[in-house]
Parts: C-alpha cells; structure tokens; sequence
C-alpha cells in the first residue's frame, strides 16, 4: 500500500499490495483482514457484538504480521493474483425492513423527516482485470419476512430505528448509510409509522465532503383522505449533504411493485 | 413436420435393403430424431415453463416422434398398418384387464399432474418418506431420501395418501417444546427465549416468535418456542437455537427438569424415608433389603 493510498481520507478505495502482505480495516464492528499471495487473493473477518446504535469509526493498519484464528476466510484462487484491488461501500441487495424501537406518530397536517440508518456491505474487486470478488457486510442483519402473508411476501433484512427527526442526530458512522425519509401526513388522522420498508436496491449511495455515507432520499406523502399514498424515490443526493459525492449508482431500476410495498409498511398492514 | 417426416421416410424407402433391415434403420432414425426433438423441445421452452412440465412436454415429443417411425417400420416389415389398428380395440380390452393396476396408476398419474401438489426439486413427506422429488412420472414419482436412498412410490397409493410438501412456501415455523422446572419464573424465561431469537439473525424478525405455556406437566411446565425462519438451513437454524437455549439456560440457571416421581404416603403424612440395609453374611434370606 502506497503512502497516498494509506493516507485516502475514507476506508474506501484502490490499494496496491505486495506478495503476502497483509493489510487491515476495522469498519463499525467489522475487523477486515486482506491478504495478497502470489496465486490468491484471501480475505478474512469478525464481527464484534457491538450495538447497533453505537456510533462507530474506522482504521485501517499496514502490514499485519498474521490474521486471526478465529476469523472467517474467503480465498480466491488465480494464476497470477492481481496487485491492485478496490474496496467499495454497498447498499443492502435486498430491501430493509426499519421498526421503530418506540411506538412514532405522524399528527395530521404535519411533515418530518426520519433518518434511517443501514449497515453496507464491503464490495471487493480486482483491477487489471476488473473482477467483483466478494462482498461483505458490515454487520449481519437479521431477517424478516415482508408480505400480505406468510404465503405471500419476500425475505428482507431487518433493523430497529430509533426514528431520529434531527439531521444532527442522524445515525451516521463509519459502517452505515443514512436514507433520509420524508413523511408527509395530510390526512386528519394521526399516523402510525410500525415499520417502512427501505427500498435499498433502488437507491443511489453518496459521500458527504466529511466522509459520511448517506442514499438518495425517500419521500411518502399521505393523501387528506388518508387512504392513498404517493412514494418518491429521488436520485439526486439529500438536501442535508453539501458537495455530494455519488459512490455507487442504484443497483436496481425503480419499479411499481416497490411503491406499493413501501405503501403497505406505513400503514402497517403486514400481518 | 409432414413434410419432414415424408422426406426421411422416402430416403430410407430408397434404399435397397432387406425389409428388416430397413425397419431397423426407420427405428433407429427415429428414435435419434425422437431424442433430439425432445432436447430440442426442452432448450427452447427452458424458463418459460415449469421443470416438471419440461420433461413431460420432452418425454411426449419424444413418445410421439418414435410412434410414428415405429408404423413405418412395421410397415416397412410388411404388416398392414390399419388391420392392425383394427384389431388394436381387441388388444385395448385384453390389455385393460391385463394391466388394471398400470392403468389405474396411469389415471391417478393424470390427476396429479392436473392438480400438480409438488414439482420436481420439492421436498415432499408421503406417509412415514420425506424426500427430494427427483421425477414425476405417469406411473410413479421417484423420491431421493435425505439419507440417498432411491424411492419409487406409485401414483395410486400417492392419490390415496397425504403428502405434505415442505418446500411450497419460502418461510417456516420450527416448533420446540421444552419444560422448565416449576420453580422457574416463567416470565423471565419467556424473556430469556425471546432474546436469543432476537439475537439469531436468521429466525425472523416477522413473523414474530411464539410462547406457547402447553400445560402443568408431570415433571416440568411444558413449553412451545415456536419461531419463523427460511426455508433453507432450517434445520442448522433449530441447532442453533437449541444449543443457545441450553448454553443460556445453564448460565441463569433455569432447570429443564427430567422426569421424575415424588412418593407420598397420603396428603397428610410425611415423604416415606428410605434406608437401604446390608445383607447379613450368614442367612440366605429372600430379602436382603428392607424399607421403612
């Protein structure tokens, strides 16, 4: 690793390794070990069992003599192993399921914005050529069910939300993206928010000019009636977040049917 | 596909050779183009329709295909096609009471392709067999059993039995019974089991887990911990979540009782005391112990 590359003001980027170097990252509660060898590529990690909601930095440290016993390995194979790989943050592949923590409500004719936080996922690939080896999360979500019924739905990732309403107490850290959601209730009934399901493939992921991870926002709009509900997805970075930097283009191309289920989760009509 | 067919059967009529002969190279011909239709058949519907109708669709090219070179080889032997078929009605009733069970099978086989409980990959349990479903066929459906054993079950007993696929829906519920001992609080132990199913990432979140309090059993409060997880790696999900109850369960000290009996000699005496007396070394008595 070059003196620039070990200098890069993010955990992100391309790094150069010579023949059975070992380098380390330490990303939220993930210990990530990287080591090159003339004909493999090896990665290996653990996870501490830290809170959620502590907010967490990183580090990353040169020249590691030896990588734990007890972590878990992933080797790739070549006959020649590439010198340059690129680490990059990724958003969940499936959608995530945020609950509140504690019971939120929306009062009629009012508007906020909830800021979510979700843990990615490291994405590793070679240069010359370029190949996506592996991705591996940050911390390992749980999962959860979302659908009508349990015949009816699809897996998801789920997290606990404390429903922060302050773009300072946003839940930034080193191994999470914060997707600002904003919810907009019209009608003259208060909303119950029980769960919102974040449409993670369809989002843009951007680096704020201080190193923080933040997606495209999500915006649902209640109706006066109160039954019908319109949901954006943007593709432009969060008003919160100057000189935005895009990281990662949505993995998925919008469509109908995510509307629909992030409508459901609003209302809380899962089962 | 006429034309297809007239063109191969005018190059083999072509050939000088022995009826036979000429019967051979028609079953032969036939039975490379019958296989190659049925490939051909599965390469291009691929995706666009069910595994198990994908090798049905193959299997009736295939059997269709062979049939027609098959007349043309006997006809090519010298039979006449249409006496044949003639005395076919004939051969149907001798065969119908000849093949009762085959025909019933056959039958029972339509029905299920038509009601369609599984398809191929499913993970079925018929009677007392739980396994993979590796075809299914007119006749019969072959399963391969967890521990690798190959098992043919005939449609007819299949129509007739309760099959329970396990496979048909994405996520399940793994019920565990367990008992605590009376002493135990069993608020803290629903508690206590919540936790490490909010702890395990793979039981899910939603639908949420279940304490069930069964009933005061004879040697422990019977419990059902009943929790949702995917259908894949279930059972690596149920050893986890046992051996987390075991290990936490030990740490608060929370007592899964085996079973035992208590002795009491009425409601308002005290538990029988038991001695147990050696046996004297000069008497041969029946009884070497005595209680009190």
């Amino acid at each position: 690793m070059s003196e620039a590359e070990f200098d890069s003001p993010t955990w992100w980027g391309e790094y150069s390794f010579e023949v059975d170097q070992i380098h380390s990252w330490k990303i939220g509660p993930i210990k990530l070990y990287i080591q090159m060898r003339a004909n493999e590529w090896l990665f290996a990690f653990r996870r501490e069992d830290v809170s959620a909601d502590v907010k967490l930095g990183w580090n990353r440290t040169m020249n590691v003599d030896s990588i734990p016993r007890d972590c878990e390995l992933e080797r790739y194979a070549f006959k020649e192993a590439p010198r340059r790989i690129k680490l990059t943050p990724m958003l969940a592949s499936k959608q995530v399921i945020t609950r509140p923590t504690t019971p939120f409500h929306l009062m009629p004719g009012e508007q906020v914005t909830v800021y979510a936080g979700t843990p990615v996922w490291v994405k590793i690939e070679t240069l010359e050529p370029k190949t996506k080896l592996t991705s591996i999360s940050t911390r390992r979500l749980s999962d959860t069910w979302f659908g009508k019924s349990t015949t009816e739905g699809e897996l998801c990732y789920s997290t606990k939300t404390k429903c922060r309403i302050r773009v300072e107490e946003a839940p930034i850290s080193a191994n999470r993206a914060v997707t600002p959601v904003r919810i907009t209730n019209l009608s003259s009934d208060k909303l119950e928010l029980k769960e919102i399901s974040l449409p993670m493939p369809y989002l843009t992921l951007f680096k704020s000019s201080d190193g923080h991870l933040w997606t495209s926002p999500v915006s649902i709009i209640r109706d006066k009636v109160g039954n019908k509900i319109t949901v954006g997805i943007s593709k432009t970075p969060p008003k919160e977040v100057e000189h935005a930097e895009l990281i990662a283009e949505a993995q998925k191309k919008e469509k109908s049917h995510v509307m629909k289920d992030v409508i459901s989760a609003v209302f809380g009509e899962t089962f | 596909m006429d034309t297809t067919f007239s063109i191969i059967a005018d190059e083999i009529a072509s050939l000088h050779l022995p009826n036979v002969m000429r019967a051979v190279v028609y079953l032969l011909v036939g039975y490379v183009v019958a296989k190659s239709a049925g490939f051909a058949l599965k390469y291009w519907l691929k995706g666009a329709v069910t595994i198990h109708n994908l090798k049905l669709l193959g299997r009736l090219a295939f059997y269709v295909i062979f049939g027609i070179f098959g007349v043309l080889a006997m006809r090519a032997m010298g039979f006449n096609v249409q006496l044949l078929l003639g005395a076919a009605g004939i051969i149907t009733v001798a065969l119908g009471f000849a093949s009762q069970t085959s025909a019933s099978n056959l039958i029972s086989g339509i029905f299920l392709l038509s009601e369609r409980p599984f398809q191929v990959d499913d993970t079925v349990r018929i009677g007392e067999t739980v396994g993979e479903v590796i075809s299914i066929d007119l006749l019969s459906v072959k399963l391969r059993t967890f521990d690798n054993l190959f098992v043919r079950i005939p449609n007819e007993s299949l129509i007739k039995s309760e099959i329970v696929t396990l496979t048909k829906y994405p996520i399940r519920r793994l019920d565990i019974f367990l008992g605590v001992a009376y002493k135990e609080d069993l608020e803290e132990v629903r508690d206590i089991l919540m936790e490490i199913a909010d702890k395990d990432p793979q039981c899910l979140d939603n639908p949420k887990p279940l304490f069930f309090v069964k009933e005061f059993g004879a040697s422990s409060v019977e419990i059902q911990f009943s929790v949702w997880a995917k259908q894949e790696g279930l059972f690596k999900v149920r050893t986890n979540v046992l051996i987390e109850i075991k290990k936490v369960f030990e740490r608060e000290g929370i007592e899964i009782p085996f079973p035992h009996v208590s002795l009491y000699a009425g409601s308002q005496t005290r538990p029988i005391p038991v001695s147990v007396v050696e046996k004297k070394p000069d008497h041969k008595e029946e009884d070497n112990t005595s209680t009190t």
